[in-house]
């Protein structure tokens, strides 16, 4: 079945400025995590807006749990819960107040509400917490109680935009391991990200997404393929100014599909590393360029997004 | 929807006192304000001593005959501070007497004298009953002296009009004389507990106009706040959270506003409790009449702060401009100092304000023993101007971004 279906969506902030998201159809399963990967301004955030009834689409629409975004606002409200990219906590409350508040606007109450507190709270690891205020809650306490209360009430699907941005490495862990074991109990979910290990982690299926439009979509494996049997070369230079100098001399050697640059990081996605190596390591000497680390990957989601695009994720 | 209402109420609650020092804002400090300030009003308006207090009565009169004379006498024995001009000032009481006064009122047809008087003045009543009462004795004289002379000439005891006219101004001039002692006086005695609302208590006392002013000026702090509620919620990120909730648009910003309304009436209900307690203020006759007032400024004033809500952008805007203008509405309505100490333009501008309609008709419950009929006017404007700012807020209240 099919939770959400999003036809068409297009969005523009004004009259006439660009669309910030720009015609993207695609549909999440049900029980399935679906992420949409693409670098920051992409317009992830924007489509959880729309899905979320926040913002009315400019164009197309979409339908959740079968109700539609434009017609429909309060039957989608119910069936989802989201987790925003910013924190959204009222700080001088304690986490106990701030989870009461939002599940009572999610017309919960009474016993399994107090239940469910408590048991939101355990799983975040937020129990021993509970009464204090949210001001002095480290930043990763603060990103597990603001995806706590987009869980309240249990809905069929969670849209997390972003939840694991700027967070210590183990409340990064906390939150995807979470997040695969709420998905194993059946709730699907839409995640939004730039880390293209998160995606690669996580999901059943990704879209790609940049400057507003869906480039691509599919299953790890299937995306993967797009890039067929490349592999992916990177190389870290002492001089940040020359990566894209040997970006450019390395334009005419044998097997190279894409070459970026990112100060002094070169990515050059190729049919085999060992062949391609020599070539490119005398090209660099021949410039005056010396080599800190050189990295050699089998496909993964970033080659597809610098094959698909030209450009590495993190531009 | 009620869970919502409710959930939204509290939170507001438990958010505005999450640090105890709000409650010094919110109680301490508008009581202590009371106090210092009631202290130095009293001097002003003459408090203690209510013989001590004359109002100041300016007479322009086209008349210079006998009658008007005694007039004007009868006008000074009745507490009041004359002072003939040949035109009244427009800021302060003021009273014409008609060319042909003392000749009309000797032929016995009746005249009209006019009274300008002030209607945001708390001495204005007082004013009103002193003329009436000087008038009314001149009537009364007038129609003995009338009826004396109509008497003498049915006897034949005067015959030329020059006879009549003289043995009327004798009969007159008798009379008043006679009048100033009358026989019979009425003396008022109220048991200890009770505050006459006589004459010249009929002002508002230092404390009493301390406590309604303090009231306006800080309660308006906490409605007003509504616009810093909005634009705190749209900041942190809140504002969308709650947009993406199930209870809906019209339930939010009913929530908000409700919520603010609430803690304004709580205020108010403890600083009239406080004034009462503390003070021995007493708020008027009919308790229903003061809450009506109060209700009606609290929305009045919660439905402004949801209009500058939509046009302050940043936290420091927000929180600027309602302190700014719970100082500024304050000053301009009266609440500081009494408004009859202002110029003209000022109390124009004034009226248009919804502070200046509560402190009057705080002042009317307050000094007159106002009851809910009196108040009704200045209540409705005050729901007017609620209704007035809500609507235009809403309309022009954005939603996100
Ligand atoms: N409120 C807004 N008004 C105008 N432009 C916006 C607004 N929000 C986002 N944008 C623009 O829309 C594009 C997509 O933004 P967003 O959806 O936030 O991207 P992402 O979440 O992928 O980083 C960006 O170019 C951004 O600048
Ligand atoms: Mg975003």
């Amino acid at each position: 079945m099919c939770l959400v279906q999003a036809r068409n969506l297009i969005k523009r902030y004004t009259a006439d400025g660009p669309n910030a998201v720009d015609d993207v159809s695609f549909e999440i399963y049900d029980g399935e995590i679906f992420s949409l990967l693409g670098p920051n301004g992409a317009g992830k955030t924007t489509i959880i807006s729309m899905l979320s009834t926040l913002l009315k689409p400019t164009g197309g629409t979409a339908t959740v749990n079968g109700h539609d975004i434009r017609t429909q606002a309060m039957a989608v409200r119910r069936s989802i819960g989201v987790v925003p990219q910013e924190l959204a906590l009222y700080a001088e409350l304690s986490a106990a107040e701030n989870l009461r508040f939002w599940g009572e606007m999610r017309g919960l109450g009474g016993a399994a509400l107090g239940g469910e507190i408590k048991e939101k709270l355990a799983l975040m690891d937020l129990t021993e917490r509970a009464r204090d205020r949210v001001e002095t809650f480290s930043g990763g306490m603060k990103r597990r109680l603001n995806l706590a209360i987009g869980l309240l009430g249990n809905p069929p699907l969670i849209m997390l935009d972003e939840p694991t941005v700027a967070i210590d490495p183990q409340s990064r862990r906390y939150i995807l391991d979470y997040v695969k074991a709420l998905n194993q109990k059946g709730t699907s979910i839409l995640y939004t990200t730039h880390y293209m290990e998160e995606a690669q982690e996580l999901s059943h299926r990704i879209g790609i997404i940049d400057h507003g439009k869906l480039i691509t979509l599919g299953t790890l494996q299937e995306l993967k393929q797009l890039v067929g049997e490349h592999e992916m070369l990177k190389l870290q230079l002492y001089q940040s100014e020359g990566g894209q100098t040997l970006t450019e001399a390395v334009g005419e050697i044998k097997g190279l599909h894409r070459a970026s640059a990112n100060d002094g990081e070169v990515t050059l996605n190729v049919d085999a590393a060992e062949e391609a190596l020599p070539e490119v390591l005398s090209k660099a000497s021949e410039l005056g360029l010396s080599i800190r680390n050189i990295e050699i990957r089998e496909p993964n989601l970033e080659t597809v997004f610098l094959h698909l695009t030209g450009r590495a994720l993190r531009d | 929807m009620i869970t919502v209402l409710l959930a939204m109420i509290r939170n507001e609650f438990r958010r505005e006192f999450a640090h105890p020092i709000s409650v010094v804002f919110f109680l301490l400090l508008p009581l202590l304000f009371t106090a210092a300030v009631g202290a130095g009003l009293g001097d002003v308006s003459g408090d203690e001593s209510p013989e001590e207090y004359r109002a100041q009565l300016y007479v322009k009169t086209g008349d210079e005959g006998a009658l008007a004379d005694a007039f004007l006498q009868a006008l000074r024995e009745v507490n009041l501070t004359v002072h003939v001009a040949p035109t009244l000032p427009e800021d302060t009481f003021g009273l014409e007497i008609p060319a042909g006064f003392s000749t009309r009122l000797q032929s016995g047809e009746p005249v009209t004298v006019t009274l300008h008087t002030l209607p945001v003045e708390s001495a204005s009543q007082a004013v009103e009953q002193y003329v009436r009462a000087a008038a009314g004795r001149l009537g009364g004289i007038a129609q003995i002296a009338d009826l004396g002379s109509a008497h003498a000439e049915g006897l034949r005891v005067v015959t030329t009009p020059e006879e009549q006219r003289a043995f009327y101004e004798e009969v007159f001039a008798r009379t008043l004389e006679a009048s100033q002692d009358p026989p019979a006086v009425v003396e008022v005695r109220w048991p200890d507990a009770v505050k006459a609302a006589d004459a010249p208590a009929a002002m508002a006392s230092g404390t009493e106009q301390a406590s309604a002013g303090q009231l306006v000026t800080w309660v308006q702090i906490t409605l007003l706040g509504a616009a810093e509620v909005l634009v705190d919620e749209r900041l942190r990120g809140t504002m969308k959270r709650l947009l993406v909730t199930p209870a809906g648009r019209a339930t939010i910003l009913s929530g908000k506003l409700l919520a603010r309304l609430m803690l304004g009436l709580v205020q108010m209900t403890l600083l009239l409790g406080g004034g009462a307690l503390i003070f021995g203020v007493r708020w008027g006759e009919q308790p229903l009449a003061t809450a009506l007032v109060s209700v009606a400024f609290a929305l009045a004033t919660v439905g402004l702060g949801m209009l500058v809500a939509t046009f302050v952008r940043t936290r420091g805007q927000a929180s600027s401009v309602v302190v700014g203008m719970a100082m500024a509405l304050a000053a301009l309505g009266g609440a500081w100092y009494p408004l009859e100490v202002t110029p003209p333009l000022y109390r124009q501008i004034a009226s248009v304000l919804p502070s200046t309609w509560a402190m009057r008709a705080y002042t009317d419950l307050l000094a007159r023993g106002a009851t809910v009929a009196d108040v009704l006017p200045s209540v409705a404007v005050l729901l007017g101007f609620g209704v007035l700012f809500t609507v235009v807020g809403i309309w022009r209240f954005q939603w996100y971004e």
